[in-house]
């Protein structure tokens, strides 16, 4: 559980080479009441990703220590903020840290380190300065016909109130380049994050790509997913700004 | 001068006073004073002079000066609960910043300690 991530000298080559790529990438995860589920995350994203920072959200459980135990960095708000804030907290203290790119990952396990990768990847050889993860750019991903239902309205005011041409607004897993990183800050703490993040990346005027991912829609990520109303939250945050 | 009057009267005086003590603002702290002796003193005006009232609500073609009254305070009660979201917003918008000053802060404290613990294990951080 609290083992170190792998060596360089006495694992594989190829692990230890995307250990030494990653060293300027942080990997922030907003933390709140996860505590079941965050340590596999961190686990599993430090045998890529060296840096690996959580934001504990003001849980009321353990999740801060398990995920510290786990190998990650934490940053502790005293009190609950919110996912928007704590995503600020996570970049402002990967800039902090010399963070050359940021990733954006869901501490409840539906993202996977390999889509991580890829993106950071992608940023890197395609010169982007975003890269969100979309879970319909392919079929892999059945998120169910309500929740697709929802979250493709999203994408559309999304699309329609930010001109932008994206087909997933609310994907948790994103990368994010030190210098649209800057540009960002999220203010409105309980607003559909998501959604000022977008707003916030594509007034920076920077490049940007969609990359697909797969979203792995556990029984536990499932029952703690955005609810039908959250969506009214989103539509109304997006008209009303 | 009947009794209601009088305690209605007192009432007045005493949410003015209160008010102007309460009202800390910096620019428009006098503007809102006087604002709030215009009110005081117009209700005063209404409490002794009830027919006043009623000129004026037939003014405007309300019926009964009780009626207007209500309509003005509907909109002014709106118009406070607005001005109250308000400020609760900003003051969120400081509350975060302190919290995450705070959380920052503290995470620069434990990098510095585990970095005196274990020279080796350096991990580049500003202080």
């Amino acid at each position: 559980m609290t083992e170190a991530p792998a060596d360089p000298e006495t694992n594989g080559s190829h692990l230890a080479e995307s250990l030494g790529q990653n060293n300027a990438v942080w990997v922030v995860i907003p933390l709140y009441n996860e505590a079941t589920v965050i340590s596999a995350v961190v686990e599993d994203l430090l045998q890529v990703f060296p840096n690996v920072v959580c934001i504990d959200d003001g849980s009321s459980d353990s999740g801060g220590q398990v995920a510290l135990e786990a190998g990650a960095k934490l940053v502790s708000h005293p009190i609950n903020l919110g996912q928007g804030a704590a995503l600020q907290t996570g970049f402002e203290y990967a800039l902090e840290r010399g963070a050359k790119y940021v990733v954006t990952f869901d501490a409840d396990g539906q993202h996977r380190t390999v889509d991580a990768q890829m993106m950071v990847q992608r940023a890197q050889d395609e010169n982007l300065a975003i890269v969100f993860g979309s879970r319909f750019l392919d079929d892999r991903t059945n998120p169910g016909f309500m929740k697709k239902m929802v979250l493709k309205t999203a994408v559309a005011v999304t699309n329609w109130t930010t001109r932008t041409r994206l087909t997933d607004a609310h994907n948790g897993l994103r990368v994010i380049r030190e210098d649209a990183l800057r540009k960002v800050h999220l203010k409105q703490d309980r607003m559909a994050h998501g959604t000022e993040i977008i707003v916030q990346l594509g007034r920076a005027g920077l490049p940007y790509a969609e990359h697909p991912v797969e979203v792995l829609y556990t029984e536990y990520s499932k029952a703690k997913g955005q609810s039908l109303l959250n969506s009214v939250n989103i539509l109304i945050d997006l008209l009303i700004r | 001068m009947t009794f209601f009057q009088l305690f209605l009267i007192l009432g007045i005086l005493t949410a003015a006073v209160l008010t102007l003590r309460f009202l800390r603002g910096e620019r428009s702290l006098a503007v809102k004073r006087i604002l709030a002796l215009a009110a005081a003193l117009a209700a005063i005006i209404a409490i002794l002079f009830p027919d006043l009232l009623t000129t004026i609500a037939h003014f405007f073609g309300v019926g009964r000066g009780a009626d207007f009254l209500l309509y003005v305070s509907v909109i002014g009660v709106i118009l406070f609960a607005v001005a109250t979201v308000r400020a609760k917003a900003r003051s969120d918008a400081r509350v975060t910043q302190l919290a995450r000053a705070v959380a920052l802060m503290e995470a620069r404290l434990l990098d510095q300690r585990s970095a005196t613990n274990k020279p080796s294990d350096s991990n580049g951080e500003l202080a």
